[in-house]
């Protein structure tokens, strides 16, 4: 592993049994992240990057879904390099919550409504860092404080429906934090929210990686909170990533036709003066995992598609500095 | 919550009136006389219209609808045709004990049985614990309960003498052989009614389990264990209390069979004694006051809602 990684993941493949057919919603996925870096997991849903996220954390609900190859490398507090996907369940629980921290899409349904917010941030506390009810709870009101909730003290008490949708995501994240994680992974954590509550979240997020340097794995389908967010960007599509690179890189030459295609599918501010024109979609939609195209995968999706692509698939190639595409004709995108 | 309870009490009234109003109704379309009933086969044409005018029923129905209507307002159930003639409610508390304790010791078996069984079926699905359990608690819903009573009674009382076959114990018998007589039968209708039960608790996990405050709970590292008891069975709770609740209030009724089967003389029994004899203000009374313990227990179980779900607000 390399020396200033935090995470590898190296050929991971997740598969699920539906109507007794095997398929892999994630096949042969690769990324890295290094410490105190946050990676932007993009792609339209059904593409893998949820399930990507799951198996990282080994939550991947089973049956269905399993771990089928591949390897999950974590560089763990005590500096031990340990493969997650072949952990034991025993150990796997010391490193959720405690190393490795996840942020739920929804948080109206993410905690648990019969309970104060107070015990479940407190939960995790006395179980990663045994401190007492009291301490743990006094700790869970100085992570409510720093998430920024007013009268933290209060609402330690509250149940979850007693708060705003923005309040709780900010609770699930005040867990998440509660055991200093080095890696946070964060799963579509604004899509619930609405857009003026979604800015504040990030700001929040951002500002909290400044403070305390954890590494975060960002997974969304809204390239606007990419921009904002990330540093690096891997473009998942059909459970495998189709191009990686820094944020700066792809979004200003993205180098496989997926993302193309995705970066003009955001609507533009419409000048006075100017045509409004109508808003880009992709044709067609992502395949079904269980019947995937021969070759190339997003060929039938793609303009500039030719009849190589459907032959063999082209592999996750490097195009020239921290780049990477599947496409084999990158360099007219 | 004051206003709310002012509310079911309101509606526990209505039930109650409209229930009233069928009974009385009922009793007075099924065909047969009483008065020509209580007195036999050998009467007179005069006796039994001296006795229809003593028992009020020459009167229009108008006026017998208000008279039984005033009654009840005054705890009046009437009085049984046979019995003696005492009145409906004395026969009614005298056969309450058995019937309460019975389904006591009924509801505290099946809740034993049901909610561990459906937890260790739910929390390993698919293994061989959950197929077991499964297909016992189908064997129980699927059980007559006449034939696992007499089953349990050859086994039991007959082979090893652990326990009386039949009855209540003998007149002026102490508390404690009365229930003697209740064990038996208590567990045959605690088995069967835990059938359902299981199944339930067993459903309702395993819905609960996919929630998404489950994986959050997962994802702080937290062990299978108190996920499942901390997070997942107290979410559970408050369905598995409504199916305890009908279950309650079912046996409440009377347990026919089981009370047929071990010869116990509470509600069920009285009832199915009353209709055969047709003493139709036992009937009656008994279908009344069955129809408010269902009620109150209804009421009881909304409230104790109010003590699981914090949501829950009235």
């Amino acid at each position: 592993m390399n020396g200033d990684s935090l995470l590898e993941v190296i050929d991971l493949r997740t598969v699920f049994v539906s109507g007794g057919r095997l398929f892999s919603a994630v096949d042969g996925v690769s990324f890295a992240i290094r410490k105190g870096e946050t990676l932007a997991l993009v792609g339209e849903s059904g593409s893998g990057k949820s399930v990507t996220s799951l198996s990282i954390m080994r939550l991947v609900p089973n049956p269905p879904g399993r771990i089928a190859g591949g390897g999950i490398f974590f560089r763990s507090r005590s500096g031990a390099v340990e493969d997650l996907a072949r952990l034991p369940l025993r150990s796997m629980r010391r490193v959720r919550g405690g190393e490795i921290a996840m942020i739920f899409q929804e948080p109206m349904t993410s905690l648990n409504p019969l309970f104060r917010v107070g015990f479940q941030i407190s939960e995790a506390i006395r179980l990663h860092r045994g401190l007492g009810r009291r301490e743990a709870l006094r700790e869970a009101e100085r992570l409510l404080g720093l998430v920024d909730i007013p009268d933290p003290g209060e609402r330690l008490w509250d149940f979850p429906h007693q708060l705003s949708g923005g309040m709780r995501q900010r609770v699930m994240i005040a867990m998440a934090l509660s055991c200093q994680p080095s890696l946070v992974i964060a799963d579509e954590p604004t899509t619930a929210l609405d857009v003026t509550i979604q800015a504040q979240i990030l700001d929040l997020m951002r500002s909290l990686q400044r403070e305390l340097g954890m590494s975060i794995l960002f997974i969304t389908h809204n390239l606007g909170v990419v921009a904002e967010m990330a540093d690096r960007v891997a473009v998942m599509y059909a459970g495998r990533i189709v191009e990686t690179g820094t944020t700066r890189d792809v979004f200003s030459a993205p180098r496989h036709p997926y993302t193309r295609g995705l970066m003009d599918c955001i609507p533009g501010l419409i000048r006075e003066g100017t045509a409004s024109r109508r808003l880009y979609s992709i044709p067609g939609g992502m395949p079904d995992a269980s019947r995937l195209p021969d070759g190339c995968v997003f060929a039938p999706r793609c303009r500039l598609a030719e009849p190589g692509c459907a032959g063999a698939e082209p592999e996750l190639a490097g195009i020239g500095g921290d780049r990477f595409s599947r496409c084999r004709r990158w360099k007219e995108v | 919550m004051k206003s709310y309870l002012g509310k079911r009490f309101v509606g526990m009234v209505a039930v109650m009136f409209m229930v009233a109003t069928v009974t009385f109704v009922v009793i007075r379309v099924i065909p047969g006389d009483p008065a020509a009933l209580m007195l036999g086969p050998e009467a007179t044409a005069v006796d039994i219209e001296a006795l229809r005018s003593r028992l009020g029923l020459d009167l229009s129905l108008a006026t017998q609808y208000l008279t039984f209507l005033s009654d009840l307002l005054r705890g009046d159930l009437g009085n049984s045709i046979f019995l003696g003639g005492r009145p409906v409610l004395r026969i009614l508390a005298d056969r309450a004990e058995p019937t309460v304790c019975l389904t006591l010791i009924a509801i505290v078996v099946a809740m034993a049985v049901g909610i561990p069984s459906g937890i260790i079926s739910a929390s390993r699905r698919g293994s061989l614990a959950d197929q077991a359990t499964v297909s016992v608690a189908m064997g129980l819903a699927s059980a007559p309960s006449f034939w696992l009573g007499l089953a349990f009674m050859q086994f039991f009382s007959v082979r090893l003498g652990w326990f009386p076959t039949s009855g209540y114990g003998d007149p002026g018998a102490e508390f404690l052989e009365r229930m003697r007589h209740l064990a038996l039968p208590g567990l045959v209708l605690g088995l069967v009614n835990s059938a359902l039960i299981t199944r339930f608790t067993r459903t309702t996990l395993l819905d609960i389990l996919s929630d998404d405050y489950i994986r959050t709970a997962r994802a702080k590292g937290l062990g299978e264990w108190p996920v499942i008891m901390r997070h997942a069975f107290r979410n559970a709770l408050v369905p598995i209390l409504t199916v305890v609740g009908l279950t309650l209030a079912l046996l409440l009724g009377g347990a026919v069979v089981t009370e047929t089967v071990f010869n116990i003389p509470g509600v069920g029994n009285l009832v199915v004694s009353s209709v055969l004899r047709r003493d139709y203000p036992v009937i009656g009374g008994s279908l009344l006051v069955i129809a408010g313990v269902y009620v109150l227990v209804n009421l009881a179980v909304d409230l104790a809602y109010l003590l699981i779900d914090p949501r829950v607000k009235y």
